[in-house]
């Protein structure tokens, strides 16, 4: 089709083109007088009858007033003069006795000349004028015997009209020429321009994200066609305003623990930021809408405006990586709970001996009783005040064990309660040193205040127990494989109380942790220990731990062992009725 | 019989007080250290026949006894008391106990298996 028009135009332009080139051939050939010299001829001719039947006239006039008119000299000259002056702009210069005459008329001789020689002029004026007839009549005869010449005169008329008609033609084939290079110029550009503009739109259409562009009135201007999986634009009224679009919608939001919120599109990070300066900056956001297939899909919605005139929105479908987060997630939580499991494993072996020695002693004390009771047939009060207080200690100090073991049959879950710091840390205290014990380790524990001042201070934390009391047995049982294969086993716990927040410093006489080591300690899956000893993931865990409680789990360096900080802030909620309370003492202050 | 020599090792003061109280009953000369380094002094100063020892403990283990006592009185009877299950019974018996004792355990069977080692 294409090639069609080009052809049928370039035919067109050459016949335009051959055309005004046999004209102006022909023409060439036939001119030989122009057009303008053909009229002045007619127009003379015209003009030289038209004098000489005047002439006529005017000759008989003057005869007659030569020959009666013996007074009244002024009226005749005057019109004698007239007479002259019209004959003179005719004929100017063509007879050089009318000049003469003229002259002869203004002399002021005339006037008061004599009869005599009044008629001797006017014989003069009518000769002159005869002359001058005579003169124009030959002038006629001639041309009237040009006649052919007129009639070839007529034939180069025709050749002119034939002439201009070719200038006519050659111009309009320039003009037309032209415009068909114009007309060619702008297709060839509109072509240009559509070519682009297709492939624009092609790049538009490929893209994996839908793209809207929205007005100042939030109406959508133009979209590409991957907004069309999302929502039936087929069924689109004219000023669809972007509203329209995103009705209701889920955005994420980190403060729930489902992951998101639902709210309006008014209340939406794009709604509140359509007109503020926010959008020229461009804002992100998650979003979550019902597509076609009336699934549910998180969406990235990126916008960003132009002059604040337009507004591009790209969305792009993140619903795979909301689901791999999900599933990261839920690993994670089953890490976790594996790696407590394999740190509260490592303190079991140590509390199985420790409950089976208390029970060793329990039960050969119940024998006792029972021993004397049935050979001596009573028991003195002596022998069972001592036997069933015995009993008793033990007891409770079974008890105290298997508290720690109810770590074993919770799932940390993710709530955080408002929980005693004190009793987490005698919590891991009572099972490290029952370890510790049988491991020949000595462990040195320094508490900020005496255990009876602290149970009454009340350091409460809002925080997950279980997890907090899996990262310090998991720092005492790094520290124990530490000291291991030393020859004295030593491990220190220190629980100090800073300002604003409650720190402990673990320390163990091993090897120590050598610098490279150092930099990967905090890393996923990084072990020194053997294969199936370690998950690796100890250290990464508790500083997760910490961080997601507002603390924080550093390497100190050290020259000897390893150092390991545990950082846990105070309770907010304290310091906060603290911080209240300073400030309204401060307030106070001022008032007075 | 005469009085046997009888030693007990265990860091548990409570466990030690109450099985000496039995077998001084029982007429055993009881002897008690509360770690490994009070049981290897007793072991090279007394003629221990009969030792009934922990396994693990603060200053070291029990096996280190056994092995001393074995060295010393090849006929002794000796007898491991553990509270671990998973304790390498096979190891304990080869360094030379005569049998290996989970803890809590009865008396009563401690005794009967001491009699009955003796009177062979």
């Amino acid at each position: 089709m294409r090639v069609g028009q080009k052809g049928l135009l370039g035919l067109l332009y050459g016949f335009g083109l051959m055309l005004s080139l046999a004209l102006s051939i022909y023409s060439s050939f036939s001119q030989k007088t122009g057009v303008s010299a053909i009229e002045k001829l007619i127009l003379h001719y015209q003009e030289l009858d038209h004098t000489y039947l005047s002439l006529g006239s005017h000759q008989r006039k003057v005869h007659l007033v030569t020959q009666g008119m013996l007074g009244k000299s002024s009226t005749w000259t005057n019109e004698l003069t007239k007479l002259l002056s019209d004959q003179l702009s005719v004929t100017e210069g063509s007879n050089p006795n009318i000049q003469k005459q003229r002259e002869l008329l203004n002399n002021d001789e005339l006037e008061e000349g004599s009869k005599k020689r009044r008629k001797a002029l006017s014989k003069k004026i009518i000769h002159s004028l005869k002359e001058e007839k005579r003169f124009l009549f030959k002038k006629r005869k001639e041309l009237l015997e040009k006649g052919p010449l007129i009639q070839k005169d007529a034939l180069g008329g025709v050749k002119s009209i034939l002439q201009l008609f070719t200038y006519y033609s050659l111009a309009m084939s320039v003009i037309f020429t032209a415009f068909v290079f114009l007309i060619n110029l702008n297709k060839k550009n509109l072509h240009k321009i559509e070519k682009e503009r297709k492939k624009r739109d092609f790049m538009l259409d490929a893209l994996d994200c839908a793209i809207l562009l929205v007005n100042k009135n939030q109406e959508i201007i133009s979209y590409n066609k991957k907004c069309q999986q999302i929502w039936d634009l087929s069924l689109v009224k004219e000023n669809l305003k972007l509203e329209n679009l995103f009705e209701r919608v889920m955005i994420e939001s980190l403060e729930k623990s489902d992951g998101h919120d639902e709210v309006s599109f008014k209340e939406s990070p794009l709604g509140r930021a359509l007109g503020t300066p926010l959008l020229q900056r461009g804002i992100s956001f998650q979003v979550q809408l019902r597509t076609l297939g009336l699934q549910q899909q998180w969406f990235q919605a990126d916008c960003k405006s132009f002059k604040d005139e337009l507004f591009l929105i790209s969305l792009t479908n993140t619903t795979h990586l909301y689901e791999a987060r999900e599933l990261i997630k839920r690993q994670q939580a089953s890490l976790v709970e594996q790696s407590k499991m394999t740190a509260l494993g490592q303190m079991s072996g140590g509390m199985a001996h420790e409950i089976n020695n208390p029970l060793a002693i329990i039960s050969s004390e119940a024998e006792e009783l029972l021993e004397i009771a049935t050979e001596e047939g009573s028991v003195a009060a002596d022998d069972a005040t001592s036997i069933s207080q015995n009993i008793k200690k033990t007891t409770d100090r079974i008890t105290k064990i298997i508290r720690g073991l109810r770590i074993f049959s919770r799932t940390s879950g993710d709530e955080f309660h408002e929980s005693s710091l004190y009793e987490i840390i005698s919590e891991v205290l009572v099972m490290s040193s029952e370890k510790f014990k049988t491991k020949g380790v000595k462990f040195e524990v320094t508490l900020p205040y005496e255990e009876e001042e602290l149970k009454e201070k009340d350091f409460s934390i809002l925080c997950n127990e279980v997890q907090v009391i899996q990262v310090f047995v998991n720092l005492l049982n790094n520290a124990y494989d530490a000291v291991k294969e030393q020859r004295d086993r030593q491990i220190t716990f220190e629980w100090k109380e800073l300002l604003e927040a409650h720190l402990f410093l673990i320390q163990d006489n091993g090897p120590g942790i050598d610098e490279n080591t150092a930099k990967k300690i905090f890393d996923p899956f990084f072990t020194t220990k053997k294969v199936g000893e370690g998950t690796g993931l100890g250290l990464s865990l508790s500083r997760s731990i910490l961080e997601e409680h507002g603390g924080s789990l550093e390497l100190v360096t050290s020259n000897e062992g390893a150092l390991f900080q545990v950082k846990v802030p105070k309770n907010k909620g304290t310091d906060d009725e603290l911080q209240k309370n300073q400030t309204k003492s401060k307030e106070d202050k001022w008032a007075s | 019989m005469g009085e046997l020599n009888l030693l007990l090792v265990d860091d548990e003061e409570m466990l030690i007080e109450s099985l000496s109280r039995f077998f001084k009953r029982k007429s055993f000369n009881v002897f008690t250290a509360h770690g490994v380094e009070e049981g290897r002094k007793i072991i090279k100063t007394q003629d221990i026949q009969v030792m009934i020892t922990d396994m693990r403990m603060p200053d070291g283990q029990g096996i280190d006894l056994i092995e001393l006592l074995r060295s010393i009185a090849p006929a002794a009877f000796i007898l491991c008391a553990t509270g671990f299950s998973e304790e390498d019974e096979k190891t304990i018996l080869e360094k030379g106990a005569d049998a290996v004792i989970a803890k809590p355990f009865e008396k009563k069977i401690l005794l009967e298996m001491i009699l009955k080692r003796l009177t062979q």
